[in-house]
């Protein structure tokens, strides 16, 4: 990577800024985006990648930085609002926000919804801009990692990610660990990509696979349908809404938990297809190591929605590396991004800064200009949204299940999809109901098919010489990670549960 | 999200506890069990024999499952859950939280399996909404048809209309 390339990226950030702002119809699609983003990342079962891909069509129509900014926008604007969902309804809005379902779902049962909405939203605009920040400054270093990382390192990454999410999502990792490695096996469903060999492929919807957005909305949406809505008296949310600002005061206090949380975020949301979604789990996972209210985690601690959310919104600076500089898409919502760019005629890949000079530096502004026209309009919007999502749960969960449809059929125009997301949907309810996580299914199901390919690959290589495979200096640091991981969540879950289980027959 | 904690649980309500457990895990392990089983048949590539085969990654998967399977069932029998598993299935025949959950899944599966496809998606959502309306009794009649009117635009005809897309 040259020196040159980035020092010429930097020095064009302020010309490039005045030209983006200075387009009255560039701003104006970047308020509209967002706001469209908002809504799809705040409505369970409409995702962000379903909003940017169902208007990529009318991307084509309109001047390439129009057309980006609005994807980004909805990128941007989604990241942000699908931690709302996660907070008010246990469904969070993207895969990422699920971390901050685990503290910020407890938040607002405990009527304490405005200051974890607040939380959510101030530590997703800081994350959103000092992630893209640390990209600009870092781009060339994180490039030369993201250039060391094999096929190997890319399957330890995943994971890591999985072994997180089972650990932290629940009390017993236990059970997490058998959700994740459940969602593994559904990922492997399906045409795989090295010998094109149709595993568990016993009919013609199962050899295509499960698509991911029916399993999203079917474990974390439907099942929380039917786990509230059995009960004859649901929750209400209660405590005040109101406007929802930025709250500096408590970004200040937990500015360290932020800058971890982005500083790994940005390291990790490079890793190709798994990056992303791993980011927000270790985000968390460091928050609690190092919070002096660890015990408190997982209970509604304001630090676990501000480590995962300054998380999931730094990612998507990690993310846009692999995809400006090597083509390869970190994510879904890069993946569309990079279908735009070819649309567009924009190659990304390493000539992209020569061939292109100021690009890199223009996404990374639109980037910034969404996460403030987020803010705004969530300032604006938030009384509303709060007081829509907390009616009362046997009016807003059926919605909600009816929406789940028709974004499982978006998700491919199949009834299969559909028919996927009510057997997931029943899945989950059962698991639920002896508390197993289905965090880490999802983040199973979402990175299983990227691990798989890595690790087959890996193996194509090294095939003959495992040992060298082993002992690549990244893999051994994710590997000692790996196990200190796993060693250390049995050793607290041994520590926590009683000493020996009398059964109820010895004592009758 | 509870946990694993016991202490102070009636033993009646600990060994249902421990049958559901007993009863998930078994469900868990013959899935493992499957998994393993497809995975060994799955054709072996090269002279790596499975490592180079498709079946790699679910057999390790299927394996780590199966321990991990095992072990919650052993807790689960020593926490005596073989001799609940009768109660456990009787009471949830009377448990009125999940006749709730089976009429909601019925509803869900009304709509998914029964009427889209065969009515209009619009129909479709009309009816689905009216009847779990009715069946939560979320207010009166004027109540139930305004909101029943109100989500069925919103999903089978705004959101589709906006985003331009084919509805099911």
């Amino acid at each position: 990577m040259d020196w040159s390339l980035i020092l010429q990226e930097w020095e064009l950030l302020p010309e490039v800024f005045l030209r983006l702002v200075s387009s009255p119809m560039l701003m104006l699609t970047l308020a509209l985006g967002s706001i469209t983003g908002m809504i799809a990342g705040m409505l369970p079962g409409i995702s962000a990648v379903m909003a940017m891909s169902l208007l990529l069509g009318f991307v084509f129509r309109v001047p390439a930085e129009i057309g980006l900014g609005l994807l980004i926008a909805i990128y941007v604007g989604a990241m942000a609002a699908g931690g709302v969902t996660a907070i008010m309804v246990n469904i969070p809005g993207t895969p990422a926000a699920a971390a901050t379902c685990v503290d910020g779902f407890p938040m607002a049962k405990q009527g304490r919804v405005k200051e974890a909405v607040e939380a959510s939203f101030s530590a997703s605009f800081v994350g959103e801009l000092l992630g893209e920040a640390i990209t600009l400054v870092l781009l060339p270093f994180i490039a030369m990692i993201a250039l060391k990382l094999g096929d190997w390192e890319i399957f330890l990454v995943a994971m890591v990610g999985i072994t997180l999410a089972g650990a932290l999502a629940g009390d017993n990792p236990l059970k997490g660990w058998i959700s994740a490695l459940i969602g593994l096996v559904i990922a492997m469903v399906g045409m795989e990509d090295i010998w094109a060999y149709p595993r568990f492929g016993y009919t013609t919807e199962l050899m295509r696979g499960f698509n991911f957005v029916p399993a999203l909305i079917g474990l974390f949406g439907l099942s929380e349908v039917f786990m509230v809505l059995k009960m004859k008296t649901p929750y209400q949310i209660l405590g005040e809404g109101g406007w929802v600002t930025v709250n500096a005061k408590l970004i200040w206090q937990h500015l360290a938990t932020v800058l971890r949380s982005v500083l790994v975020a940005v390291g990790i949301g490079i890793v190709p297809g798994v990056g992303e979604s791993a980011a927000c789990w270790l985000g968390y996972d460091l928050a609690r190591r190092r919070s002096k209210n660890r015990d408190n985690f997982g209970k509604g601690e304001v630090e676990g929605v501000i480590a995962s959310e300054a998380a999931n919104s730094a990612t998507s600076g990690g993310a846009l590396i692999p995809s400006l500089v090597f083509g390869i898409p970190g994510s879904g919502p890069t993946a569309l991004l990079i279908a735009a760019m070819f649309m567009y005629g924009i190659r990304p890949g390493p000539m992209l800064m020569i061939e292109r000079p100021g690009f890199v530096a223009e996404i990374v502004i639109l980037f910034w200009l969404c996460a403030i026209f987020n803010r705004i309009e969530a300032i604006l919007i938030s009384p509303t949204f709060i007081r829509i999502l907390s009616s009362p749960r046997e009016i807003l969960l059926p919605i909600a299940a009816a929406l789940g449809v028709l974004g499982a059929w978006a998700a491919g125009f199949t009834r299969f999809d559909i028919y996927s997301m009510l057997g997931f949907g029943i899945l989950g309810f059962f698991f639920r109901q002896k508390n197993y996580p289905l965090a880490p299914m999802v983040l199973g199901i979402l990175v299983g098919g990227f691990a798989d390919t890595s690790l087959r690959r890996a193996l194509l290589t090294y095939g003959e010489n495992l040992t060298q495979m082993l002992t690549r200096p990244f893999a051994i640091i994710l590997l000692i990670f790996l196990i200190f991981t796993i060693i250390s969540q049995v050793r607290n879950w041994r520590r926590k549960r009683p000493k020996r289980l009398k059964s109820p027959v010895d004592s009758e | 999200m509870q946990g694993d904690h016991h202490k102070d649980v009636p033993p009646e309500k600990l060994g249902l506890d421990m049958a559901g457990e007993l009863m998930l895990g078994l469900f868990v392990t013959l899935f493992s069990l499957f998994v393993i089983e497809e995975s060994l048949r799955m054709p072996q590539r090269g002279h790596l024999g499975i490592m180079m085969s498709p079946g790699v990654v679910p057999l390790f998967t299927g394996i780590v499952l199966l321990l991990l399977s095992l072990v919650i069932n052993v807790r689960a029998l020593r926490g005596g859950g073989l001799h609940y598993v009768g109660s456990l299935l009787r009471s949830l025949r009377n448990a009125e939280e999940f006749r709730r959950f089976l009429w909601i899944l019925g509803f869900m599966t009304l709509y998914i399996v029964g009427l889209i496809g065969h009515v209009s998606f619009i129909a479709a959502t009309l009816i689905y909404h009216a009847m779990i309306f009715f069946y939560l009794r979320i207010g009166g009649p004027l109540k139930i048809v305004i909101y029943t009117l109100i989500a069925t635009a919103l999903v089978a005809v705004f959101l589709p209309r906006v985003f331009d897309m084919p509805v099911p």
